[in-house]
């Protein structure tokens, strides 16, 4: 099914500016994993927080799962992205005054749904504990403090955050940039195990073209918006 | 949500290096504020108690208040004093049951010296018409005895037998003794909780006796009278400083009371010791009211410590916050955060403050009963203390939705990918 | 500045709370003399207590002014010892005033302003009830057939003299135990204190 489908969205920051985004069409079945190619002033930004549901469009439609997001309330489309989005996002992924398992287990406590999948088999630590292994974080890393892990932990750990519960659409704003070159792969090859495992839809942001090769689809923020994008210095 | 609060308290304890300098802000205006209550109605309780079944109390003609605090308190000086002539009278008038005179002036290591009778042993109230009770031994018989009350003997641990020296005047300079004539301790007064505790009494004769051979407050120079023979002299007394009347029936109070005001002999008042209270609470509300507002000024300051540090911390957070919204906060939650970290520190500091309190109470109640013959409340925390925390809490609560609204502005300026 | 506005708020909750006797500025300002008003006595009140005025508790025979009777004050000269005579004379009656024996026992409702007499903390356990405003503090005392000694059945909690109130309860003649024996005034164990308002 398609998972999000975007229609003739136009956004600007502030009126009387020029638009920051404009839309056409965008639509991203279940199950892909899409890499999307934008530098920096591309409105790649402006995109992921309309599709989180943190911003509304000026006009257009934005569909998620099946549902119109941008006809929610504001109350509505944060209990929408709780229940069905995972994020990750470039660094400082985690909460500073929680450990890696309660931030791991974050999302459970915002999403009713997400805790029900999460505890499905026996509790939801369990569960967490599963995924930091499966993404090779195993043993006493639970009760570390964040402060303690190296950026490459950090990230993975992030990935464990926005997988607990399988929401159905993660989202990754440049998560490797942080990580040294020969760890990129390693890392991007982790990730799109867990989605492949969990079924979840992938939409993977980044500048860095040397990854392009581990999507099944590519596209680049140019040809997607046709507002005029900003040159990045 | 009921992970905000947690969340609230982990994230205040994470940042407990700089919240804690403003926790002992808001903990010490904590403090204050209840102490000066505190102290403002254990006084008046305290107050309160000094005297019982007393119809009506005698003095030269004064205020109230003054007669009130210089004859049961024993703060102050009298302006005049009393004729025996015009004591006398009164003690037989139809009406009065009971008369106890007071004689003030002298004082023993800056406690006050009291003459009087054994009626006062027999008569004086205190509390809910409790009687006097004697610790040790008994009242005083003989010219040069004494009775001392328990705060003096705590202090300055006399037993029973020891000898003491009585100074002129009333300030703890003790310059000019009556070491000539020293004094037995034959008694000592149970703990009453009231000025009587720090109280040294002596019969009316003796206080004549050691006065003898003085003249205008001084003694007369090159005379000298031996204690052994003071009985040789007339040691009735010429003037006494106050009384304390008892009535047969306290309706005749008013009729004894302009009976005495208008006493053609010399100028004499006589007060009820109900009203003058009144009248003394009225005077003391004025300090009391400034003495709150300053302290809750000084409450209102330390909160704004506590908001600056909030907003301080806000830019530093930015990336924090935007998690919590990735995960599903909304701007509401993020606003409820703040407020719960604040609301959680002052209410850390409050405790603390409170606890303070109660430590430095009990530290100090022994000097203060023995200093002023005040007892200060012994209850951890009393239902006036509670709201006033309340109030403080609440005034937090307040003065935090300043850095909490910026926080909730910002976050909807960030969503999930704040510039930083 | 956003912040002052915050920290006057402040200040003035947290003053405001400060002051608990303050409770006492519900006293009205009354003047010096003042009575307070009562509906008429013999009007039926839904508890069993007869609602009283002062004059009911003087005894209808008994008038202090009869010194002045047949005494034109407007003949007199200066200084005329008549004047005074009838002036100390009435004094007299004045402090002596007889009670309403028929009123022992009974069960009334009176109003008046209170004077303290025995307190234990904040709570007055004992007190006299005067008819009117300022007695013994500015105007002279009531005579003593107008002064009540009560004692409550639950002390009094935050009251101060000249506060004014409803009492209810039973009367009793107050009997001296020494000469001049006889009935010397008022005193009552009063089961409800209330404080005063027009009802």
């Amino acid at each position: 099914m398609t998972i999000i489908s975007l229609k003739g969205v136009k956004f600007r920051w502030q009126p009387g500016q020029p638009l920051t985004l404009d839309i056409e069409a965008f639509e991203v079945e279940g199950g892909e994993r899409l890499f999307l190619h934008g530098a920096s002033g591309s409105g790649k930004s402006t995109l992921l927080n309309i599709l989180a549901g943190v911003l509304l469009p000026e006009s257009g439609t934005v569909q998620c799962l099946g549902r119109e997001i941008d006809g929610l309330s504001n109350h509505e489309r944060d209990r929408f992205r709780a229940d069905h989005v995972g994020m990750i996002f470039q660094q400082f992924n985690l909460v500073p005054y929680l450990s890696v398992l309660e931030n791991v287990l974050l999302p459970c406590h915002f999403s009713a749904r997400r805790r029900d999948n999460a505890g499905a088999g026996g509790s939801a630590a369990k569960d967490a504990r599963q995924l930091l292994d499966h993404l090779g974080l195993a043993g006493k890393i639970g009760a570390r403090a964040v402060t303690r892990l190296s950026v490459g932990q950090q990230q993975r750990v992030a990935v464990a955050r926005a997988l607990i519960g399988k929401p159905e659409l993660i989202i990754a704003d440049e998560p490797t940039s942080a990580l040294d070159a020969d760890r990129r792969g390693q890392f991007l090859d982790l990730l799109l195990g867990q989605c492949q495992a969990l079924g979840s839809t992938l939409l993977y942001v980044s500048h860095d073209l040397s990854l392009m090769n581990h999507f099944s689809r590519c596209l680049s923020m140019s040809e997607l918006n046709r507002a005029p994008q900003e040159e990045a210095v | 949500m009921p992970y905000l609060p947690v969340l609230a308290v982990k994230s205040a304890w994470n940042r407990r290096s700089t919240l804690s300098l403003i926790l002992i802000s808001v903990a010490l205006s904590t403090m204050l504020l209840l102490g000066v209550d505190r102290a403002r109605i254990s006084a008046r309780q305290s107050f309160s108690q000094t005297v019982s079944g007393t119809d009506l109390i005698v003095g030269a003609r004064t205020s109230a208040i003054q007669l009130l605090l210089y004859s049961v308190f024993h703060l102050g000086e009298a302006t005049n004093n009393v004729d025996w002539k015009s004591y006398q009278a009164l003690a037989s008038h139809p009406d009065v049951a009971w008369a106890i005179p007071i004689s003030l002036g002298d004082s023993h290591q800056g406690f006050p010296v009291v003459g009087t009778t054994p009626d006062y042993f027999r008569f004086f109230r205190y509390g809910n018409k409790q009687p006097l009770a004697f610790a040790q031994g008994r009242q005083f018989g003989g010219i040069f005895e004494a009775v001392i009350g328990a705060s003096v003997a705590k202090k300055l641990q006399y037993h029973l037998g020891d000898t003491i020296v009585l100074s002129h005047g009333t300030s703890g300079a003790g310059l000019l003794s009556h070491s000539d004539k020293p004094f037995t301790v034959v008694g000592i007064l149970a703990e009453t909780g009231t000025p009587v505790d720090r109280t040294v009494h002596v019969s009316l004769a003796a206080i004549e006796a050691i006065h003898l051979d003085w003249a205008g407050g001084a003694p007369i120079p090159g005379m000298s009278i031996p204690e052994q023979y003071v009985t040789k002299f007339d040691l009735t007394p010429k003037t006494i400083t106050a009384a304390l009347l008892g009535l047969k029936s306290r309706i005749a109070v008013f009729r004894v009371q302009r009976y005495i005001n208008d006493f053609k002999a010399e100028p004499l008042m006589a007060a009820l010791p109900g009203v003058a209270l009144d009248q003394l609470w009225d005077v003391m509300s004025i300090a009391e009211q400034s003495l709150l507002f300053t302290s809750a000024m000084v409450v209102a300051a330390s909160l704004a410590g506590l908001v600056a540090v909030l907003l301080a911390g806000l830019g530093e957070r930015r990336r924090e916050l935007a998690i919590l919204r990735s995960v599903g906060a909304g701007p509401w939650q993020i606003l409820l955060l703040i407020l719960g970290e604040s609301v959680f520190v002052t209410l850390t500091a409050c405790i603390t403050g409170l606890l303070a309190l109660d430590v430095l109470t009990w530290i100090s109640s022994p000097w203060i009963q023995s200093h002023y013959g005040l007892t200060l409340s012994g209850d951890p925390v009393s239902a006036n203390e509670l709201m006033l925390l309340a109030a403080i809490l609440i005034a937090a609560a307040i003065a935090s939705v300043l850095p909490a609204l910026k926080a909730y502005r910002q976050t909807l300026a960030d969503g999930l990918t704040p510039r930083i | 500045m956003r912040a002052t506005y915050i920290l006057v708020l402040l200040t003035g909750l947290l003053s405001g709370r400060g002051n608990d006797v303050s409770a006492a500025d519900a006293k009205a300002d009354y003047r010096v003399g003042e009575r307070l008003t009562q509906p008429a006595p013999g009007v039926s009140s839904p508890t069993s207590y007869k609602e009283t005025s002062w004059d009911m508790l003087v005894p209808e025979d008994w008038n202090p002014l009869r010194a002045f009777k047949g005494l034109d004050l407007g003949k007199l000269k200066d200084s005329d010892p008549r004047a005074i005579e009838a002036l100390d004379r009435m004094r007299e009656m004045w402090s002596s005033a007889p009670v309403q024996t028929s009123l022992n026992g009974a069960r009334i409702r009176i109003a008046g302003f209170i004077i303290p007499l025995e307190r234990q903390r904040n709570e007055i356990r004992e007190f006299l009830l005067v008819p009117y405003f300022g007695a013994c503090i500015h105007v002279p005392p009531p005579p003593a057939n107008q002064i009540i000694y009560v004692i409550p059945s639950k002390p009094l909690k935050d009251a101060q003299t000249m506060d004014a109130f409803w009492v209810s309860g039973t009367l009793e003649l107050a009997y001296a135990d020494s000469p001049p024996w006889g009935a010397s005034g008022y005193r009552m164990k009063a089961d409800i204190v209330v404080p005063y308002t027009k009802h």
